[in-house]
Order: structure tokens, then sequence, then C-alpha cells
């Protein structure tokens, strides 16, 4: 990691660079070992049929043996009295590829299928070379894609596919220096700050981080925040509150006015770099520069950021870009009537739709994702609440991790409001959640009389406290697995699945999709646009939760037809991770073969695709079925 | 050190892409270039910048050029990827190499950090 050096620790333990790095320690056996036993593990991995656990189910007893090697290597290296900086930096590089190289190794394709539609539109601009904002929301912030298409032309592949699922490893792995940064310019304890990138890597289980425009504004983000902890907090090294009661704005001032020219001009150009990381931002992802605004509002308002009108410069750059999309975003996800509705919008996910029946695993694997967040969030008052001495850097640390809540009052972020709300705390709850993994500095111990001295009982109860970090780091570990990985039966894409619908899409004609549910490689071609999808299967969709009727090819059809008005075909849509989600998320396999069979005995609908990851049936142009009438049910096609 | 591995880089890409290479160390390099070399070229110009992050602030930097100036290629309709990747390339060159020139020229002698 690329920054200064630093010089001592924190906890008290002056680190003598020459005796630290000269020194054998136990963790340059561990971690060695425990890598290659992950290797093994991965290599001797089958993912060809997975269970209701996902992934957790299939990978072999060593995996979990690496990982718990890796935590115990982590803990012998924190209960060193000198923390070594490169050792320190491979466990948490080791832990992050451990975590975040797993999948991209042992699955062929990208997980998640809403990796597919950024593929597509990444592919649309690269074909196009322009923007059409009436397509969807992420033509309106193109940053992302944009800079994806011209990454697929330098770097000579013909689509993201090829390295898309590596995406949560490369922004795990770029996120850990910027965390860094931001850790030691808020001054946190060296033994914290390590601690708090390990708990980041461990805890950051939303998925938010796969190849996607939030990934990249996870970066910028942080990039923003990095610089502004750096030069414009008003509790670190240029700005540190010296004396008494001198208000930051003072310090501010004073900085500037007593300071040569130079360090001016240099302030200038970390505006101005500032101002462009921000700006990339505002262009790559809607949510995440509102969320940095209000951050750096509620610390300027409590004094501990200057100046006090930069949040309010950067908003304004955010504002006028939103203004011209406010009408489509609007239109589309109903900003104005989800405004002040705030616990509506922080339902997750899970409960905004009560009425799907879950199989049992995916509530465990919900609730250990919900529990790995309280967790995060209850250690973090914890910390907060055991450093509270620290007043100025403890006040930080809450009003950034807090603050991001607020953005639940605009909005519901189709009921993703509270996992943004928790990726976006998260680098700084896990800051004050490490003040309880680590040993707090510097307490004072008495010596016992005719016992032992007050150092030897202070070392001891150091290596007693830092017992703490193995014993939560694995339990947070536990959780982020389940979590991470428990939902892979459904969330991973076979290579047939995907070829199939690819080139379904970059070959058939146009037309409106009925899916039998969402959770499908669609769309991930530069014709995305052309191939709306209507689900017919779950709530809200053609047809619901109920069970299907035995001609409900009949019935698609005669609802295709009224939509396309019989001017282009249409589609039916049926793959093998549909079904796998469709046997979690309350559709039985028994409705998917109704629909197989009445789509096989149709004579409306042909036959197009069969292959075992997917089967796609089109119904001609210009075919109606017997007794159609134009008034009746219609699909809502959407390019999802 | 970080410099010159920034110039390796960039003259390795040029050259893949001007011959028409493909494969995983074409983008390997790509992906070492987006994320590094023109926020380098920057930051090495910059010297209190440097001091107190060289790789990071890099990385974020190359980022946001390469985003806005990708953005703005799409909004203006001049879509032409590969001739901004030789215009970043060219100017990131440049920019490294007076980058090592200015601190060699202020530490003669010393090793370029």
């Amino acid at each position: 990691m690329s920054v200064v050096q630093n010089q001592g620790d924190h906890t008290g333990f002056l680190s003598s660079a020459n005796s630290v790095y000269k020194q054998w320690h136990i963790s340059d056996v561990l971690l060695p070992i425990s890598l290659v036993m992950w290797a093994v593990a991965v290599a001797r991995t089958d993912t060809k049929v997975l269970g209701p656990y996902g992934l957790l189910s299939v990978l072999p007893l060593v995996f979990y043996a690496a990982i718990a090697l890796l935590i115990v290597s982590v803990a012998t290296e924190l209960t060193r009295q000198r923390l070594s900086r490169w050792r320190m930096s491979a466990h948490a590089t080791a832990l992050v590829v451990m975590l975040y190289g797993t999948a991209p190794i042992v699955y062929s394709q990208g997980r998640y299928s809403w990796l597919y539609k950024t593929v597509g539109v990444v592919q649309y601009m690269g074909a196009h070379g322009r923007i059409n904002q009436q397509i969807d929301i992420y033509q309106n912030w193109p940053g992302f894609f944009a800079f994806a298409a011209w990454f697929d032309k330098v770097a000579g592949v013909t689509s993201p596919l090829t390295y898309a699922k590596w995406a949560q490893l490369v922004v795990e792995l770029a996120v850990l220096p910027l965390l860094y940064l931001i850790y030691e310019a808020l001054s946190l304890p060296v033994r914290q700050r390590w601690a708090a990138l390990l708990l980041y890597s461990a805890a950051n289980w939303v998925g938010q981080d796969y190849f996607s425009p939030q990934s990249l504004g996870t970066i910028l983000s942080l990039g923003c925040m990095a610089i502004v902890m750096r030069w414009m907090y008003a509790g670190n090294s240029w700005g540190r509150y010296v004396s008494g009661r001198q208000h930051a704005e003072d310090k501010f001032r004073a900085y500037t006015e007593k300071q040569p020219a130079e360090q001016v001009s240099h302030l200038t150009l970390v505006f101005i770099a500032l101002i462009i990381v921000y700006s990339a931002l505002t262009y790559t992802h809607e949510i995440s520069p509102y969320i940095v605004v209000t951050q750096l509002g509620a610390l300027a308002i409590v004094g501990l950021f200057r100046p006090r009108w930069l949040p309010i410069a950067l908003g304004a750059v955010a504002i006028i870009y939103f203004i011209p999309r406010f009408s489509y975003v609007n239109s589309h996800w109903g900003v104005l009537a989800a405004i002040g509705s705030f616990f509506s919008n922080a339902a997750p996910p899970s409960l905004a739709d009560s009425s799907a029946s879950i199989s049992s695993s995916q509530v465990i694997v919900q609730h250990c994702a919900d529990v790995l967040s309280v967790l995060i969030w209850v250690l973090s008052l914890v910390g907060a609440w055991l450093r509270r001495r620290s007043r100025r850097t403890v006040a930080a640390l809450v009003i950034l991790a807090y603050s991001p809540l607020i953005v639940l009052l605009a909005g519901a972020y189709g009921d993703e409001g509270i996992l943004r709300v928790y990726l976006f705390s998260l680098p700084w709850s896990a800051a004050l959640a490490a003040a309880v993994l680590t040993p707090t500095p510097r307490l004072p111990v008495k010596p016992r009389r005719g016992g032992e001295d007050g150092e030897s009982r202070r070392i001891r109860r150091f290596r007693a406290e830092a017992l703490r970090a193995p014993v939560v780091l694995a339990v947070v570990v536990a959780l982020f697995l389940v979590a991470f990985f428990g939902s892979d039966q459904w969330n991973t894409m076979s290579d047939s699945e995907v070829a199939s619908v690819t080139s379904f899409e970059q070959t058939a004609p146009g037309g409106p999709v009925l899916a039998a549910n969402g959770n499908a490689p669609l769309n991930d071609t530069a014709r995305y646009n052309l191939f709306p999808v209507a689900e017919i299967f779950g709530s809200g969709a053609v047809f619901g939760t109920k069970k299907p009727p035995s001609d409900i090819a009949l019935e698609l059809a005669d609802q295709a037809a009224r939509s396309t008005s019989g001017d282009q075909p249409a589609y039916v849509m049926v793959t093998s991770s549909m079904i796998a989600y469709g046997q979690n998320y309350g559709t039985p396999t028994s409705y998917f073969t109704i629909l197989l069979n009445s789509l096989a005995r149709s004579k409306y609908w042909k036959l197009v695709t069969r292959s075992p990851g997917a089967v796609i049936y089109e119904l001609p142009p210009k075919t109606f079925p017997k007794g159609f009438s134009e008034n009746g049910p219609t699909p809502y096609f959407v390019v999802p | 050190m970080l410099d010159v591995t920034a110039i390796v880089l960039s003259v390795s890409l040029v050259a893949l892409v001007f011959v028409g290479w493909s494969g995983p160390l074409r983008v390997l390099l790509t992906v070492a270039f987006a994320f590094f070399v023109p926020g380098r070229a920057i930051v090495g110009n910059w010297p209190r910048m440097g001091q107190w992050s060289e790789a990071a602030t890099s990385m974020v930097l190359s980022l946001a050029v390469l985003v806005l100036l990708t953005t703005v290629m799409l909004w203006v309709h001049a879509w032409h990827p590969l001739g901004l990747f030789q215009v970043v390339a060219g100017l990131s060159l440049v920019g490294l190499i007076i980058g090592l020139a200015r601190r060699r020229r202020r530490t003669p002698g010393a090793p370029e950090q």
C-alpha cells in the first residue's frame, strides 16, 4: 500500500522496521499453508450440482480449514507487540482472495442474473457509440458503461463476459489501499486500521461489488473520502485540533493564511482533483454522489470538515446533472411518491415480496445476512463507546456510519435502500467495530502488590484482549460465507444457458420475451433493448403465484399477440437458473413442467432453441390464436 | 520504480494493441493501465500528493479521468476508444517522463522513489 510509512504503533508499542522484518513470525508459515490449502480446495470443488445452500455444500472441508488457519494467522499477527505492515497487507489480501476469488475460479460464468444486463449495456454503448436515454436508467448514468466499453476495445475482447466474473475480486482488492488511507487520515490506531480492513472484507456480503456502476461508484466514493479525510478533515495532520477551544474553521483559515503560496495552490489542486473524481462518480451512479454529499455535509455541520461550502458545491454538481433526468427517473421509479416513506423504504428485499413462499434454506441465508449486518452495526456502537475518549475521530466515524440512513427518506431504490445504506455505512462501521476487536490502547494498569508488575500485566491483558479478534472475525466470516455463497444454486448460470440465451439475443428478430421469471442471463448483448421482458410466474407476474392451467401456452399466445399486434415475434423462455430460482422462491418445478408441456403441444409456439440450459419458443409475427380478441390482459414488458 | 513500471505497462500495451494481439495478457495489461497509468502520470508530477499516496490516489485519478473522457466521447458522438487510448497513453508517457526527470533533477544521484 502506497501510504507514508507509519512511524509508530498507536497502541503504544513503537515499531522498529528493522527488527520487525528480520524476525520470523509464525504467520510466515501459517499464511502460505492456508493459501495452499485454499488453492487445493478450489481445485477440488465440483460445482456441477449445487445444493440448497449453494456453494457451501460442495466446498471441501479443506476450504473451511484454510479460512480458519488464515484467521489464526491473523490473530497471531495481531497479538504481536509490533505489527508488520507487509505481513498485515498480505493477510488482508489473502482474505480478500479467498472470499472473493473463489467464485470466479469455481464457476465458469459470472454469478447474478443482473450482471448480464450490465454486460448488455456495455455492449450497446460499444457497438453504437452513443447513448439512448429513453431505454433505461443505465443509459442516463453512463460513466461505468462508457469506461467498460472503452476497456473492451483496448483489451481486445468481444464481450465483458470474458472477464466480468473477476470484478468482485478486483474491486475488493482496489478498495483495500483506499480504506487504509482513510483510516490513516482519521488517525486510527494501526491495529484498529488492519482489523477494520479485515472486517470490511469479511462483512461485505451485499454483493454490489460485481461488474456494475455501483462497484466503480464504491471505488470513486472512497477515493473522494480519502482525499477529503486527508486534506479537509479538521481532525487530522494539517488541520489537527491542537489546543483548547480553537474552532476548526479558524484552523482552516489559519492554515491557508499562514502557509506559503505553494501550500494554497496545492489545496486548489486538491479541490480540482476532488471535483474530477466526484464528477466521474456523478456520471457513474445514481445514489453514491448524494450519500457522499450527505456524509460530508453532516461532518461540516458539526465542524469536522472545512470548507463548509464544499458539500454544497459538490451537491450542486450532482443536482445539475440530475435535473434533466428527473422526469424519466420519477416516471419509472416514483421518486416523489417514495419521499418521506422512511420505514417502507427501509424494508429489505426479502420482506418486500412477502407473498412469495421462500425455501427454508433461503430464509436461513437471509437471516445470516441480516444477523451479519446487525452484528456489524452493534459492534460499531460498542466500539464507539469504547473509544469515546477520542472524541473527534469517534464522532466523525459515527456520523459517517449512520448518515447514509438519511437517503432512505428519499426512496427505496427498488427495495434495495437498506442494502445501499449498509454498503455505504460499512467502511465506517467496520472502523468502529474494529475497536472492539483490538486492545484498548494505553489503559493504565496498576501493579499487583507482591505480584507481577504493571508492564507484564499490561502485556498479558493485551494478549487476552487480542483473542477477541479471531473470535469475532470467525463469526463474521461464517455468516459472510452463508450470506455470500448460500444462494448460488440460483445465482449461477451454466455455460449452456449463457451461450443459448446470448446466441438467441444476438440473432433473433427483436420482440417481447415472456420469461418464466427474471433469473436468467437475459439482455447481455448490444441488442438488449429489443427484448423487453415480462415474467410469467411470481408475485406481480402474468400468472402470479397460482398454479398455471394446462393450456397456459394458448393464454400466453393470446396475451403476446395482443402486445405485439402481430407486428413482431414474441418469445417464451425457460432456463435452468429460472427453475432453480423458482424452487427457492415459491414456484414449484411442476409449474415449469406444465408450461413446457403446454408449449410443446401448442400449434402456435415454435421451438427455436433447446439446450440443457435453456428452452425458447417463438410466436411468429401475424400469428393469432383461435378466438383471439384485442381486449384482454396484456403483459407489461420492460427492458429489465 | 512506479514510474518505470507505468512506462513499461504503457509501451507494452500500446505495442499489443498496435499488432492486434489479444489474450489474457492484453486484458491484464489493460486492467493495470486503466487502474494506474494516467493517474500515476498526474501524481508523479504532484509531489505533495505523491508523498501521501503513490498508488491508491493514482488508481482513483486514473479511473476518474478515464470515466470522464469516455463519457464525454459518448455524449459528443465521437466514439473512438482506441484513439482515446493512444492519446491517453501518449500523454501519460510524457507526464511520466517529465515527472521522472523532475525528481532526478531535484535529487541528483538519488534513486527514484
